[in-house]
């Protein structure tokens, strides 16, 4: 393989059992059906999708959170999706996740400093307590809660969200990962907070050469933070390209309304309808045949988008699943 | 065009055990019938405290209500809670709640929930009023056949049209709208809007919309008061507000505001809003303002009048 890829993802599939049918024929969720992607080093790409997409589960998969049905993941030319848990500890210091909700992933009884502190010890990182504090110390300045001194000895419910964001960070940066998953990490943080905490993350990045995988469904915010992008419908990725690409011409109908469906700040947009599909993303358990999106599609073939599923091709610059474009 | 509504001097303060919460604090404006002020700011400024104040519905934790909430010529605050909820709530001013889609009973079908406003508060029959749900369904868009569903068989958009209709079904002139969309996907959420924009144009509806993204507010709004630490800071048409803001908070929120089809550099604002039942001294935006005067950390900016409609409050803009 070659070396500026950290991450490869082939053909993934994550399905959750729901229940049994009359036959005993399990019935699945499909959240992740068939997804292939890679991420580079030092590199910030993003999934975009929207709720019940998938995008979650396929960053938890990527992190092994979740078992993989079928299909591979690479982390710098070495296979983890089937390797098990007691297998992985390696991996778990390497790669990293942030969650959205930072009033519910920092636990209420610790403070900031055992917080911190944790990661060092499961992994016996640090040889001793003043070795732990000066990684406190650092990590907490790194994500610029000064004097760290006083944030140390904090709990959770006396910090403001971005605050709590910025320890959620510090957490995720502590080991040093190659790779974090940042899920949402500012989707309930403030209009003006949210630009700090991403810049934030992107001069944290950039100074430990992390690579990060961004999950959102905030396609204007991350246009800033990200060189590419996944576009994710239903389980799979039906657009893929370079962040300008896709958002200059985007190319897949899905795409396309996302991009249409999102108002910048403009008095014209006062006296206009947006022109948007109807309807709702579908059931992962019973996904449309052919191409997903074919229910809500303005460009519908019939014969071919209901049948035929699209793969993705090249096309332009960007890489698209439409048979518009095959 | 006649005045809807006007705010005076409106303050709501609440009572805790830090002291008097400051989260609304000497509101004042006019609403012209039919037409949509947005009230633009971040949490905790005391946007939806104002719908609160508004609507008159409180907390238990009250510590000062005072001003003037003036709707069709009647100062609602000198009104008995019963002539309130007979003859306003509902009848003549609406809310649709954060998150309200979440409000709806799981253990009632939608066709209960909604005929139920008939019910109570009309008192029509059982059978006129199931027949009056179908209507209002059919008005927010969604298939009759939605009256025998339950909440948990329908999508978060689908829900929040129950809610609008449910909200629209006495037929009231004023819709409050607090962040209806904010729970929503992007193209739930311009389908939602799309039809509160087709609702506002067929009754010629008066709406408050309360919401902290400039965007979205650039969509419904024809007058914008940017809202800061429970004061108006600035506000105008939308037009002026957005194309020239002349507030630095109202500049710098729009520099804040991620744009999908530009190409500027997005920015943030350092520092985070204050601590209401603190709240700084002179100008409240100072300790965070890029032109910070010794005299903002002083006095009080009073709402200076640019052009018609158009106020700002802030010492740079005021003349002596």
């Amino acid at each position: 393989m070659s070396t500026n890829r950290l991450v490869e993802v082939r053909d993934v599939r994550t399905w959750f059992e729901v229940s049994r049918g009359l036959l005993g024929k399990p019935l699945y969720v499909r959240a992740v059906d068939g997804v292939s992607l890679d991420i580079g080093r030092g590199e910030s790409a993003a999934v975009v999708g929207e709720s019940g997409s998938g995008k979650t589960t396929l960053g938890k998969t990527i992190l092994r959170l979740y078992k993989p049905k079928s299909g591979e993941i690479y982390y710098n030319g070495r296979r983890i999706d089937n390797l098990e848990e007691e297998e992985l500890k390696w991996y778990r210091r390497e790669a990293q996740i942030i969650y959205q909700d930072p009033f519910g992933s920092l636990n209420p009884f610790f403070t900031v400093e055992r917080i911190l502190s944790e990661p060092l010890t499961i992994h016996n990182i640090a040889k001793d307590y003043r070795e732990i504090k000066q990684v406190i110390n650092q990590a907490l300045i790194d994500v610029k809660l000064e004097p760290p001194e006083m944030f140390a000895s904090k709990h959770p419910h006396m910090l403001s969200g971005g605050q709590r964001q910025r320890v959620a960070i510090a957490r995720a940066l502590v080991l040093k990962p190659k790779l974090i998953v940042a899920d949402e990490p500012v989707s309930m943080l403030d209009a003006s907070v949210r630009v700090e905490i991403m810049s934030l993350l992107e001069t944290l990045q950039k100074k430990y050469e992390t690579s990060i995988l961004y999950i959102t469904h905030d396609l204007a915010t991350i246009k800033y933070f990200s060189q590419t992008l996944y576009i994710m419908y239903a389980g799979k990725i039906i657009e893929s390209g370079a962040t300008k690409d896709v958002l200059k011409e985007p190319l897949h109908p899905y795409t396309q309304a996302l991009v249409s469906a999102i108002p910048d700040p403009n008095p014209e947009n006062r006296l206009k309808y947006r022109d948007v599909p109807a309807g709702e993303p579908p059931s992962p358990m019973a996904p449309p045949s052919g191409c997903r999106f074919h229910p809500r599609c303005p460009h519908f073939i019939a014969g071919k988008c209901d049948v035929l599923e699209p793969q993705l091709t090249k096309s332009k610059n960007n890489y698209v699943a439409c048979h518009l474009y095959s | 065009m006649n005045t809807i509504l006007a705010l005076k001097d409106l303050t709501l303060y609440y009572r805790t055990r830090r002291g008097a919460v400051k989260a609304v604090d000497g509101v004042s404006f006019d609403l012209k019938e039919g037409r949509c002020l947005s009230i633009v700011g971040e949490s905790g400024c005391g946007k939806s405290s104002m719908a609160y104040a508004i609507m008159r519905i409180l907390p238990r934790n009250v510590h000062t209500y005072r001003g003037e909430v003036i709707f069709e010529g009647k100062n609602l605050l000198s009104l008995q809670e019963s002539e309130l909820s007979k003859e306003v709530w509902l009848k003549k001013m609406a809310m649709v709640f954060q998150g309200a889609m979440n409000s709806l009973n799981p253990v009632l079908s939608v066709g209960e929930q909604v005929s139920e406003v008939f019910t109570l508060h009309a008192g029509m029959s059982k059978t006129e009023a199931q027949k009056k749900a179908a209507e209002l369904l059919e008005l927010v868009r969604l298939p009759a056949t939605l009256i025998d569903k339950y909440p948990h068989e329908l999508s978060g958009g689908m829900k929040q049209r129950v809610v609008i209709a449910i909200a629209l079904s006495l037929k009231p002139k004023l819709l409050i709208l607090d962040e209806p969309t904010s729970a929503l996907d992007v193209i739930t959420q311009a389908n939602i809007i799309n039809l509160l924009k087709k609702l506002q144009e067929e009754f010629n509806l008066t709406y408050i919309f309360i919401t902290h993204d400039l965007g979205l507010a650039s969509e419904l709004s024809d007058y914008i008061a940017v809202m800061y630490a429970g004061k108006i800071v600035e506000s105008g048409d939308a037009r002026s507000v957005l194309t020239d803001p002349k507030h630095p908070y109202t500049q710098k929120l729009l520099a804040a505001t991620p744009k999908l089809l530009e190409e500027a550099k997005l920015e943030f604002i350092p520092g985070s809003p204050p601590d209401l039942a603190y709240p700084p001294t002179g100008c409240r935006f100072h300790p965070r303002c890029p032109f910070v005067m010794d005299a903002c950390r002083l006095n009080e900016p009073k709402p200076t009048k640019l052009s018609e409609d158009r106020y700002v409050s802030c010492l740079l803009w005021e003349r002596v």
